[in-house]
């Protein structure tokens, strides 16, 4: 049945977006996830595999993916990236000896052809953490000012506290309308 | 009964016979009568005969049992006659009585059939009529409910048209307002319009008058301009003829000067003429007296006035030298007056400005010396002048010579020159006239020459006046120079003091050296005393030095101090470190412990997987293998028996415990990596694997390139599963072949 009315929806034209969640693993994805979902702060397990929710963000609906960012597992993550429209890249900000990994990650995959088109969304999470490294310093560590050609913001966040989520869904939901 | 018998009575009235047979025939043909108005009866229920009625009331009361009643009719017959019948027309009679009873019933029973259709038909026809009515009933009802309906609508259109009303006729009150603010509009615009109109009509007449007075200017403009073009050539004439005038005046003037100048040359030659008659005259009194006649008085008073003329012209002279000295006296006597100003403020002044006074006084004297000298010509030139009349007496007796030589030639002319002479000597009286006003001017300019030579006098006056005041000043000079006398000796008065003075200094300046003395010897005791101070200072600064180098030493030691407190916190921070340590240690020690379990536990499982492995290998192997597998089993064994931890290797040999610690290191280092990352891998494929066969299709299509990598599909059966899914996901479409017996990727659908 739900197939087929993802089916319907299928012909009718209106595919649900598709956002990925990616970062190192402990960055906080899938209580952001859950977060945008259900809108609490959930505990969470590592996770080891991904979870997949229907999140409604202002009439718009999202078929959000929160990929398993452990070592081992990261590798899997290219096994995702076909038709996905948004990436949403949380890194923790209070992480400074693995910002460096969470660099080279972030550049391995947007060297991917699969996902040139889609949209990018940094968050520093966790900037309730005491000694966290400011947005700026984020946006340096990463190396986002040489990114080109592709549309991305960073903002601060910080899950369990609920802070920039709704600015950075805001700012992406804003991006996938215009880009339609 | 009583009833009956009246009745019987009143049949016996009427018809008068008996009425044996009548009852029967009655009853007879009442009874079929009655049979046959019972029907009619119900239907009409009138009587038309007495007997009838009577039957009627009998039958009426028994109509359910006509045999009974006609047995009881019998006997009522029997007793009421009195007359006994016979059996038999009883018989016969009942014969008939049946015979009518069947008749009548049948007759009853058809017209009870017939009653029962004609019932059944009215009941049918009522029935029909009923729901015929029921019909127009229902339908007079629908036809109601849909007329009450109209009724409802039409109630309320009607309030609806009222409010309508209302508000139409409120529509009107206002329309009527409006029409009547419109009237009311429109009458001020009617008014305004015909004030404006009015205006416009004045304004309309100001324009025609204005346009009648234009037309008169503009009539007049052309006039004038005709006017101005006639004149045009007027002008022109003027300009003409003014130039004509203009030359015209000029030719006027010309002849004007030149008769000006006719008539100049007309008086000097008429003054030529005069001077030439006085000549004439002259040499005529010089004939005169040459002709040796004695001169009359009337010649001597002419050669008289000839020398009065001259002197006269010399006079005249005179008077123009006056006029020249007098208006240089003038200017002379300004400046004098000034000087004498001068003087006046100066008065007080040295002699040089007297000396210039005096100078100027000189100067005066010599120009009045000059003016005299200068009256002495004038009076040699008037003796000149008559040694020059002596001449010109001369010269008269010798013209007077001539004269009388002339005299004849010209006696007609002496006469008119007798004439000439009165006339001059009517000029001569005015001569004479003149010469009394020259005489007076003379005598004004003598006067005037006086007053000078007065204002002279009183300037010498001035002058001995400063010579006084010269005097008086040399006079002041010299009391001057006895007061400088006086002065000079107050000098040496004061002189003599200051030598006293100066012995008075010099006896201070002595002093004022032992005063310096004294200072130097006080300078020696201060530059003792500040050679001391310097000591004392050098002794201080030695002193602060040393405070310096105390401070800086408790500095120092200060600073030994926080450094010994340093320290000292350095090492309670290491105490805390070390028990922080301490704690790790023992919670790393813990968490070995606990790992070397788990360890121990996945080694015994490793163990449990050897035995297994050696049991298939020694299984299929058989002998045949039983070599190299034992050695293999025994490096195997040996491997394993490694890793299975110090409980094992305690009953093992040296050798074993010998190699076991390097091996024991691999392990340690390899091994829980690769396991944690299999582990963790093995976890993603579960999970990957549930959620890809859990999902729908449509989910699941995203998850088959994870499948694939995680199982090292290879691309074929990656396609494969792919299309499948779709194939799922469709609702048409063929089924991808997966292949067809041992190759086949699928389950045969059943």
């Amino acid at each position: 049945m739900g197939g087929l009315l993802s089916y319907f929806r299928n012909l009718l034209g209106t595919r649900e977006v598709r956002i990925l969640i990616l970062g190192l693993d402990g960055a906080g994805k899938t209580t952001i996830l859950y977060r945008l979902q259900v809108g609490e702060v959930v505990t969470t397990i590592p996770t080891i595999g991904f979870n997949v929710e229907q999140v409604t963000y202002k009439n718009l609906k999202f078929q959000v993916w929160d990929l398993g960012g452990q070592t081992s597992i990261r590798p899997y993550w290219r096994c995702y990236y076909s038709n996905t429209d948004a990436i949403i890249y949380v890194v923790d900000s209070a992480d400074r000896d693995r910002i460096g990994i969470s660099k080279d990650e972030l550049l391995y995959m947007l060297r991917e052809d699969e996902l040139q088109g889609a949209i990018l969304v940094v968050l520093a999470n966790k900037q309730d953490i005491e000694g966290a490294l400011s947005v700026a310093e984020v946006h340096q560590a990463l190396g986002l000012d040489a990114l080109k050609n592709r549309t991305f913001q960073i903002f601060k966040t910080s899950a369990t506290k609920g802070e920039g989520l709704d600015s950075a869904m805001d700012w992406l939901s804003n991006a996938l309308q215009n880009r339609k | 009964m009583n009833m009956f018998a009246s009745l019987k009575n009143k049949i016996k009235e009427e018809t008068g016979s008996d009425l044996t047979n009548l009852p029967i025939l009655s009853n007879q043909t009442l009874k079929l009568g009655s049979g046959r108005f019972r029907g009619k009866h119900s239907r009409q229920g009138s009587g038309s005969s007495i007997g009838s009625i009577s039957l009627e009331s009998v039958t009426d009361e028994h109509p359910s049992s006509p045999l009974s009643l006609s047995k009881q009719d019998v006997s009522d017959v029997k007793f009421e006659e009195g007359k006994v019948l016979t059996a038999k027309e009883i018989k016969r009679l009942e014969k008939r009585e049946d015979e009518w009873r069947k008749i009548l019933q049948k007759k009853e029973d058809d017209w009870a059939k017939k009653m029962e259709r004609k019932e059944e038909e009215f009941k049918k026809r009522l029935d029909d009529q009923q729901k015929e009515w029921k019909r127009s009933l229902e339908l007079l009802e629908k036809e109601k409910n849909v007329l009450e309906d109209e009724k409802r609508e039409v109630v309320k259109q009607k309030l609806n048209l009222e409010d309508a009303l209302k508000v139409a006729e409120e529509y009107k009150k206002k329309v009527y307002q409006y029409q009547e603010d419109i009237d009311q509009l429109e009458g001020f615009q009617t008014q305004e319009m015909a004030k404006i109109k009015h205006l416009l009509l004045v304004k309309e007449q100001e324009l025609a008058e204005k346009d009648g007075v234009l037309k008169e200017n503009s009539d007049q403009v052309e006039a004038l301009k005709a006017e101005v073009g006639r004149l045009h050539r007027y002008e022109e004439e003027l300009n003409n003829v003014q130039d004509e005038l203009a030359s015209v005046r000029h030719a006027g003037e010309r002849e004007r000067a030149r008769l000006g100048s006719a008539l100049a040359q007309a008086e000097e030659e008429a003054r030529h003429l005069r001077d030439r008659v006085a000549v004439l005259e002259r040499r005529a009194s010089a004939e005169c007296a040459a002709l040796g006649a004695p001169l009359s008085a009337d010649e001597r008073v002419a050669a008289l006035l000839g020398e009065r003329a001259l002197l006269e012209r010399r006079l005249e002279e005179a008077h123009l030298h006056l006029a020249d000295i007098k208006s240089s006296w003038s200017d002379k006597i300004a400046s004098l007056e000034t000087q004498v100003g001068r003087l006046c403020r100066q008065a007080g002044e040295e002699g040089a400005e007297r000396r210039r006074a005096e100078s100027e006084r000189d100067a005066l004297l010599e120009r009045t010396r000059a003016l005299e000298v200068l009256l002495e010509r004038a009076k040699t030139a008037a003796r000149r002048q008559d040694e020059q009349l002596a001449d010109a007496r001369a010269r008269a007796d010798a013209l007077a010579a001539d004269l009388q030589e002339l005299q004849l030639a010209t006696g007609q002319e002496i006469v008119d020159l007798g004439e000439r002479i009165e006339a001059s000597n009517n000029e001569r009286t005015d001569l004479l006239n003149r010469l009394e006003e020259a005489e007076k001017r003379l005598k004004e300019i003598s006067e005037e020459h006086k007053v000078i030579s007065n204002s002279l006098q009183s300037e010498q006056t001035k002058s001995s006046q400063l010579d006084e005041e010269l005097r008086q000043v040399q006079v002041e000079l010299r009391g001057e120079q006895a007061r400088c006398i006086e002065l000079q000796k107050s000098l040496s008065h004061e002189r003599q003091d200051k030598d006293a003075i100066l012995l008075r200094n010099a006896q201070v300046s002595q002093e004022v050296q032992l005063a310096q003395q004294a200072a130097r010897e006080q300078q020696r005791d201060q530059a003792e005393l500040l050679n001391r101070v310097t000591s004392l200072e050098n002794q201080l600064s030695e002193k602060n030095k040393e405070s310096e180098r105390w401070k800086s030493l408790n500095e120092n030691l200060s600073r030994r101090v926080q450094e010994l407190e340093l320290v000292e916190h350095n090492k309670q921070a290491a105490v805390d470190l070390e028990r922080d340590l301490r704690k790790n240690i023992c919670d790393l020690e813990e968490q070995l412990a606990e790992k070397n379990k788990s360890i121990k536990v996945l080694q015994q499982r490793l163990a449990d997987m050897k035995k297994t492995l050696q049991r298939e290998l020694r299984g299929p192997g058989g002998s045949s293998d039983s070599g190299p597998p034992s050695d293999m089993s025994d490096g195997f064994s040996n491997f394993l028996g490694s890793n299975s931890g110090s409980a094992s290797l305690s009953s093992n040999n040296v050798t074993r415990s010998a190699r076991s610690p390097n091996l024991q290191a691999i392990s340690t280092n390899h091994l829980p990596k690769a396991e944690e990352s299999d582990d963790i891998n093995f976890k993603y494929l579960k999970h990957v694997l549930i959620k890809f066969l859990t999902s729908r299709e449509y989910e699941a299509q995203h998850l088959t390139r994870a499948v694939a990598t995680l199982l090292k599909f290879t691309p074929e059966e990656e396609r494969l599963l792919r299309e499948t899914l779709e194939w799922k996901m469709s609702w048409f479409g063929t089924r991808p072949s997966l292949g067809i017996g041992q190759t086949s990727k699928t389950i045969p659908p059943s």
